[in-house]
């Protein structure tokens, strides 16, 4: 055997010598050749992009993509589910989470409402502060003054926007307004605090956004100056500052609403074409959302119109307009609206939701959407609009004591849908008529809890809801034995306690 | 050179251990002092001249041999007991010689032929010494014997121990092979061994050159087994390794390789979550030992590290090891040896004779068992108590009562399966080549689905000169199925549940001739509507393949470098038909198609050096192991579609069309020190460095040292005169080995693209936000820590073998997704969580036998059971894991939190119904007289605490016989499907079992009163759910039948053989759904034990041949 070996390594000493060479150096060479360095190629390295004004304007884009985006639920569907905890619908389906939101029992864990309304706002606001941490740096000449002050006056806005809701659902939130704040784990701040900043960053949305911007025929879809100003109005609204709301309700309404605006909004013509899908981009949006049918449309139809007019024969709904509701359109002998926000079925192959009658017929919410598309409608959802503001501007009115002025606006807001005016008694009866009018207007708008709150207080709203009754007329107040003045507020969700050991848990939960 | 040393057994078995080690030591000094003397035995003159002063009697030996060739024989200690002499001698007789030359020295002698045997004298004899054994014995009757002990391919064996039966002479053959033995008488019996041979006994009668061949024992210790970067043999082995038996492959409808894994080693579960042909399997390899690092072990193809083995046509499989320590893994390292490595071996070809395999198989699969569920005069009942006691209208159902469809009659079905492999093998004295085709085709038992592979295998291995050595191995694979949904959301999704919750008044196709919803029936799909819908088809193409160099270098040392790559296209479309259904027919159809295409590469040179030297034996390789791996993704999905197109070229609205790629490498230096001392002390020690890319900066890489020691004590002489022990060694081992993120960039904070939004209504823009995900640069390697010690033992002759370990397995700095507050903008960070571990520890028995074996019959047997428990410490509450999702509910079932298993389940603790209301009672754990959600607990584990395997092979003649039984014991499974069947909160379908539901006051029953909307939360999730997971399953029985040689010779072939199989005939199990060991989770971590509308296991019929040319 040594012999062979022997043998072998006298013919192959050189090419010997030769393998050891490579062998060794393949061995040892290779790991300097690499660094073991593999960066991202889908994504962007956040250290290193904000560099020209279009990087910028990706990040305002992707800042507005929260508002509708199919993994935005909030904004999505769970803004109209809100409503359900109001008196002006029901949850209608087999959804335990929408019925524990009606009958506010929510439970702090495990609660994707509260949880996705929590993380959408705070996800949305991440993306504002994106933008106004990185677009100082930017030196690119393509982003002009004129620019650069309105993709903040976009930034400031939305993340007022977020604020605002986040404030109406939890009250006071922890305010982070950078990317890099090093306080992960913050405190909440007072509800008057997220006001404040909310307030401040409205402000200065109003003197950067500019007015109108070119083709937006498809709709409102931008911040513009007058959505700075509308927004800002209800916040003061919802303050009870209003002074501040009439003052800048002014700045939003043209003359003939007693205003000084020159945006040039108007309330359209006829009511249905709000939101029928085929009006987008009218004089009465302020601000809405774009849904595109594919790529980025919204599924909220097919949670909400009858079975029998869409193609998807499983799903039972999401909401269900309530006989409050109902009723106060046929008090009101309202039909134009009526017509627009609610439509009745018959359904049989469905299971009865339970406040109707056996043979009742069952109402659907018709305002929201009408064309399923494959659950991808390209129906936009309208967040500000004039009508509002009208509404808004008379409640002010009435509540700083200029209720004849008051009802001269609701009566604009009647005149549309084709009703009498109403006349001036007291000032308490106007206030009343307004919230009644808010209600019939503003349906499924995200409005209505917020409306009674800011009208009569928590324990107004709690009476307005314990009252309802169902289809044969029996009281539901005893479904609704959880709702407290706390329970209006939503718990903050136990999973971000669980991460954030500095956050408290809101009373009653 | 002759080694030859006599015994003394009498009194050792008293002794203390030092002493033992005293003489071994001893022992060893004198077999390397006779070693070292050349002894020729050639005859010389009969007398002898010496002239030597104050010389030792050793020195004057050897001049008596030099000049006469005789041998001497003594014991060492002997000699050093005497003290030198002076002599001067001329040409006198040998015997004067040694008579002068041992006088006044203790020692006596005799002269057997030409060996002379030196002893003490008797009356110096002592207690603690050796002694001849020959005292009691004339020792004039002696005579000396010489033989050669070869193995079959006529290789001489050194070191064979030959002793003469009844006695204690003992002597070991030289490197030739060759020995001399004395001998008492021509009756004498010679027993020759050898480790890792069978043992024979050899009558000397009147031959003197005795030619003794060993068969190598047919015994796994003797197997070489593949290891990290080498192979070693099992004898040697001092780490926790499995192999593997797989002879019965052939014999199997087998199509995947962890099929052909499941119940054959300790230490390794093999999991098959669902029934779906061609469906993915977990291995499991003691445990799993990392949440975010995957459970999945590191699977190396013929010395390459593989993304996955799904190619691999089991046909070609050669061998099967499974490193289970990190003694063993630790060469490894890294990325997944923490869960073991799984070593496959590929058959090549060998020298000789070309041969042709031909293995052809055929076989009917079906539902393994039926849930029986409602008709619907029973479902009416319940749907009347359903309403009535929720207060709503009770749903008429009388217009639909026509309709009778057994929902599980329509979607299951009798499921042919087939598979073919031809293969055809041969070398010559330089090279060598193999090649195989395979194709395996199955139907699923569930309508329309389906897999089928197509693979082709060649392996060519050539001596180029020499010294160098090269090779190539290339696999292509090709699979296609169509599935169909199952799993996910339950009833909502997934044809399994639909089938049982689906009512069976529910019509088939509606009058449009779609298929038509479910009336009345809560959002429940029509089965067949939901497996037709949706036709989905991935097909994958796969290549694999390495070259191979192996160049010997000067002074034993061995270069090899492999060069392997992975290319997988992997497509998975799908085409929702409008006609079809109401739902695709509005959006006019949809598809989509997506694609990935994975490229690896990775280059492993390895420099072993392998010396013995003398009775040490040393290996020693070092390396380097670099990995690329890429993959490029593409997403298109589209709807509108041209009537009667199904491609997406005929699509008008586009939803998503993207592309999209990632990418990862590591880099690894590694070393190994293999020694053992005369096979009897061995010690093992590995370090490995690794580099990944996937890591922070300042933690690319980690080292990852490992050391292992073994003691062979069947090679002691005073366990090997106990007679009993075939082989007997201990085990020891520690190490530390890797993990890393499956995420490729956790380090980099990151902007996701895609956030798009379209201003207008039609065009969308561009848009960018913070990533979930928020970058950590500090990230560091995941490490377990692992300790072993084991023993394997073997007796009666290598037929009963037993081999058992003890193990601790802790996973530090576990990799974490750790949640971030919300309020941040992102939701997840990548961070080590230094104080938490997850630790598995457990025991494994492994029994080998062969209770029968004789010429017509043979019975071999293995049984393996392991322990394991698994356990998470030291996880804050924060970082708790909720996992395990039903949508009918929108709660979770699984938790991984700190004290319990990983994925425990969850929930409620069931007090039974409540006979008065008919309600749940769930156990108030906080006392606060509220029943809510903090009233939650751990309320059972989904890991066994036992798993087995029991695997025989019978043969009688011609015949064979193959039963393999597998099983677990001691875990929980969530049984959500029950949830979904025993709801009665809606208008679904339900399990026969709700016929007992409890229906007025003072009902004594298990299942709850039936109530719509479910207030008082009766289906929570709660222990009531939870079902003994336990079973055993007869996975297989086969029958076989070998055509006679003769014939055989007659027809011109080799052999051929038939087979008939039954798989899964029976599972003994108190589960109540199809199969207590599916899950919904798949190889989740956080999520096991969870049957949601699993696809279901089959049982099957087979038949095969096999043919040899």
């Amino acid at each position: 055997m040594k012999s062979e070996y022997l043998t072998k390594y006298k013919t192959s000493k050189a090419w010997g010598m030769f393998g050891y060479a490579l062998g060794i150096s393949l061995l040892f060479l290779l790991g300097g050749c690499s660094k073991l360095d593999e960066k991202p190629d889908s994504s962007v390295l956040t250290g290193n992009y904000f560099t020209n004004r279009a990087s910028v304007e990706t990040a305002v884009t992707g800042a507005y993509s929260w508002l509708g985006s199919t993994s935005t639920q909030h904004y999505l569907w769970g803004y109209l589910i809100d409503d359900s905890r109001s008196d002006d619908s029901y949850s209608a389906g087999n959804s335990k989470e929408i019925t524990n939101l009606e009958y506010f029992n929510m439970a702090t864990d495990n609660f994707e409402p509260i949880f996705r309304a929590w993380s959408d706002c705070y996800k949305g606001i991440g993306s504002c502060n994106l933008v106004l941490d990185n677009i100082g740096q930017v030196t690119d000449p393509a982003l002009t003054d004129a620019l650069r002050n309105q993709y903040i006056g976009e930034a400031k806005f939305l993340r007022a926007f977020h604020y605002f809701n986040l404030v109406r659902l939890y009250g006071g939130v922890p305010l982070v307004l950078s990317t890099v704040d090093p306080d992960i784990n913050k405190k909440r701040s007072s509800a008057d605090d997220v006001y404040a900043s909310i307030q401040a960053d409205l402000m200065d949305a109003e003197n950067k956004l500019p007015v109108t911007y070119p083709n937006m025929t498809g709709g409102h879809s931008k911040a513009t100056q007058g959505a700075a100003q509308a927004l800002l109005a209800k916040v003061y609204a919802q303050q009870l500052k209003w002074q501040d709301c009439l003052n800048e309700c002014n700045k939003v309404l043209p003359g003939k609403f007693g205003g000084t605006g020159t945006a040039g909004y108007d309330l359209l013509a006829a009511y249905d074409n709000l939101f029928d899908n085929h009006h987008w981009g009218n004089v009465e949006t302020i601000f809405e959302v774009m849904h595109q049918s594919g790529s980025y449309g919204t599924f909220a139809p097919g949670l909400l119109i009858p079975n029998g007019l869409t193609d998807d024969q499983t799903w039972t709904k999401f909401i269900a307009p309530s006989h409050s509701l109902i009723n106060a359109y046929k008090n009101a002998g309202d039909t134009v609206r009526f017509k627009t926000n609610i439509i009745f079925q018959n359904v049989t192959t469905a299971a009865h939701p339970w406040p109707f009658a056996a043979n009742e017929a069952i109402p659907f919410v018709w305002k929201c959407g009408r064309e399923l598309q494959g659950w991808s409608s390209n129906q936009n959802t309208i967040f500000l609009r004039l009508a509002d503001i009208v509404l808004l501007k008379a409640e002010a009115m009435n509540q700083t004591s200029q209720t004849t002025q008051a009802v001269l606006l609701v009566n604009q807001i009647r005149n549309r849908a084709n009703l009498a005016p109403i006349v001036v008694t007291s000032q308490s009866d106007v206030a009343l008529a307004i919230l009644n009018e808010r209600r019939l207007e503003m349906a499924f708008e995200g409005d209505r809890l917020y409306s009674l709150i800011r009208f009569g207080g928590a324990q107004y709203t709690i009476d307005a809801i314990k009252q309802q009754k169902d289809g044969s007329n029996n009281s539901l107040a005893s479904f609704y034995n959880l709702l407290t003045a706390d329970r209006l507020l939503y718990p903050i969700p136990q999973k971000e306690l669980d991460v954030n050991k500095n956050l408290t848990q809101n009373p009653g939960y | 050179m002759l080694l030859i040393a006599y015994y003394a057994t009498n009194r050792l078995q008293s002794w203390s251990l030092t002493k033992k080690l005293l003489l071994i030591m001893k022992f060893t000094a004198f077999i390397l002092l006779v070693a070292c003397m050349q002894v020729s035995a050639r005859g010389r003159a009969q007398n002898v001249s010496i002239s030597v002063s104050n010389t030792s009697i050793k020195k004057v030996f050897q001049e008596v041999k030099k000049q006469t060739g005789y041998d001497f024989f003594y014991d060492k200690n002997d000699l050093q007991r005497a003290g030198t002499v002076s002599l001067k001698l001329n040409n006198v007789p040998l015997d004067e010689a040694l008579r002068q030359c041992l006088k006044n020295q203790p020692l006596t002698y005799t002269i057997i032929e030409k060996t002379i045997i030196v002893r003490k004298k008797e009356d110096e004899k002592n207690d603690d010494e050796v002694t001849l054994p020959l005292n009691s014995q004339p020792v004039t009757n002696y005579s000396i014997i010489t033989g050669h002990v070869t193995d079959s391919k006529n290789k001489p064996l050194n070191g064979a121990s030959v002793t003469i039966k009844g006695s204690q002479v003992m002597t070991s053959t030289d490197a030739a092979g060759s020995f001399k033995i004395p001998i008492a008488s021509s009756d004498a019996v010679l027993v020759v061994s050898y480790v890792g041979y069978t043992s024979r006994e050899i009558p000397v009668k009147n031959n003197n050159d005795l030619q003794i061949v060993l068969q190598e024992a047919n015994s796994e210790m003797n197997q070489v087994v593949v290891i990290g970067y080498g192979t070693q043999k099992a004898k040697d082995i001092t780490s926790a390794v499995s192999t593997l038996p797989v002879s019965d492959i052939k014999n199997r409808p087998i199509s995947l390789v962890a099929d052909a894994m499941m119940g054959k080693a300790t230490g390794v579960q093999v999991l098959q979550p669902s029934g779906k042909p061609g469906g993915d399997f977990t291995v499991l390899v003691r445990g799993m030992s990392s949440v975010t690092g995957g459970s999945q072990p590191l699977y190396v193809v013929d010395g390459v590290i593989v993304s996955n083995v799904s190619y691999i046509d089991p046909a070609n499989i050669e061998s099967i090891s499974v490193l289970k320590d990190a003694a063993a893994a630790g060469i490894y390292g890294a990325a997944g040896s923490t869960n073991g490595v799984v070593l496959i071996k590929t058959k090549q070809g060998v020298k000789g004779k070309a041969r042709v395999d031909a293995n052809v198989y055929y076989g009917q699969q079906q539902l393994a068992k039926k849930l029986p569920v409602l008709n619907n005069t029973q479902l009416k009942d319940l749907l009347h108590d359903v309403a009535t006691n929720g207060g709503q209208p009770v749903p008429d159902i009388s217009q639909y009562l026509g309709n009778n469809n057994d929902w599980q009659d329509l979607v299951y079905r009798k499921a042919p399966m087939m598979g073919v492999n031809l293969s055809t093998s041969g070398g010559g004295e330089k090279g060598n080549f193999y090649a195989g085709i395979g194709y395996v085709s199955q139907s699923g038992i569930a309508i329309t689905s389906d897999y089928k592979r197509y693979s082709a295998k060649l392996a060519v291995d050539q001596e180029v000169t020499s010294w160098m050595k090269f090779g190539a191995d290339v696999n292509y694979r090709r699979t296609v199925s169509h599935d169909v949904p199952d799993n996910n959301n339950g009833r909502f999704g997934g044809f399994v549940a639909a089938a049982l919750t689906a009512p069976m008044y529910g019509p088939i196709k509606d009058s449009n001739g779609y298929y038509a919803s479910i009336p009345l029936s809560s959002g429940i799909l029509n089965p067949l509507g939901d497996i037709y819908q949706r036709n989905t088809v991935n097909t994958v193409n796969g290549l694999m393949g390495n070259a191979n160099l192996q160049i010997n270098l000067p002074l034993s040392i061995t270069y090899k470098s492999i060069f392997g790559v992975q290319l997988d296209n992997m497509v998975s479309s799908y085409f929702m038909d409008p006609t079809k259904t109401t739902q695709a027919a509005s959006i006019n159809g949809q598809g989509g198609y997506f694609t990935t295409e994975l490229i690896r590469y990775t280059w492993d040179n390895t420099l072993n050096y392998s010396k013995r030297f003398n009775d040490h034996n040393i290996n020693f390789v070092v390396g380097s192991s670099y990995i690329k791996n890429s993959t490029v993704s593409s997403a298109q999905e589209a709807r509108n579609f041209v009537n009667g197109v199904t491609r997406l070229a005929g699509a008008s609205t586009w939803m998503t069309n993207s592309t999209s790629s990632d990418a990862w490498q590591s880099m690894s230096y590694f070393g190994r020190l293999q020694y053992d001392y005369k096979g009897k002390y061995l010690a093992s020690a590995s370090l490995r460095q690794d580099g990944s890319s996937r890591f922070g900066i300042n933690n690319k890489h980690a080292l990852f040292p490992a050391v292992s020691l073994g003691w062979r004590l069947s090679s002691e002489s005073f366990i090997q005169r106990l007679n009993f022990f075939d082989d007997l060694k201990l085990r020891a081992s520690w190490g530390v080995t890797g993990n890393t993120p499956t995420n490729s960039y956790p380090s980099y904070s990151q902007l996701s693209v895609g956030a798009n939004y379209p201003y207008d209504g039609s065009a969308m823009s561009n848009g960018v936000v913070l990533s979930n995900l928020a970058g950590n640069p500090d990230l560091k390697w995941e490490h377990t820590n692992q300790y072993n010690i084991g023993i394997d033992l073997a007796i009666f002759n290598h037929r009963l073998g037993f081999t058992a370990d003890y193990y601790n397995k802790r996973t530090h700095d576990l990799i974490f997704l750790r949640s971030l507050p919300l309020s941040t903008g992102q939701s997840y960070k990548y961070v080590n969580i230094p104080d938490a571990y997850i630790q598995n520890s457990g025991i494994e028995f492994s029994l080998n036998g062969k209770p029968v074996e004789n010429k017509n019959f043979t019975w071999s047997s293995n049984f393996n059971v392991s322990f394991n428990k698994n356990i998470v410490q030291n996880l804050s509450d924060a970082d708790i894991i909720y996992d395990g999702s039903i949508l009918l509910l929108n709660a979770t079932t699984s938790i991984t939190k700190s004290g319990y298993a990983l994925g425990s389940f969850y929930g409620y603790v069931s007090n039974g119904v409540d006979p008065k209301t008919g309600d749940m009672k769930f156990q108030d754990l906080d006392h606060n007289g509220v029943i809510d959600s903090k009233d939650r607990t751990v309320i059972g584990s989904p890991q066994p605490k036992a798993y087995y395997g029991f695997s025989n092979e019978f043969s009688y003649k011609n015949f064979s016989l193959n039963v393999l039984i597998d099983g677990v014991q001691g875990n929980k499974v969530f049984n959500a499907t029950k949830l979904e069947l025993t709801y009665m909160s809606d208008y679904s379908n339900q399990s026969t079992d709700v016929l007992g539901r409890w229906k007025q006051s003072n009902d004594a029953s298990s299942l709850p009163r039936a109530v719509y909307g479910d207030p008082t939360g009766n289906a929570r999730i709660s222990s009531r759910y939870l079902e003994d997971g336990s079973f055993l399953r007869l996975r297989n029985v086969t029958l076989g039948y070998n055509l006679p040689k003769a014939f055989c010779e007659k027809i011109k072939v080799s052999g051929v053989s038939f087979y008939g199989g039954l798989q899964n005939l029976f599972v003994l199990t108190k589960y109540s759904g199809y199969s207590p060991d599916l899950n919904a989770g798949n190889s989740s971590t956080t999520v096991q034990g969870f049957d949601l509308g699993t696809y279901p296991k089959y049982k099957s019929v087979t038949v095969g041949a096999n043919i040899q040319l």
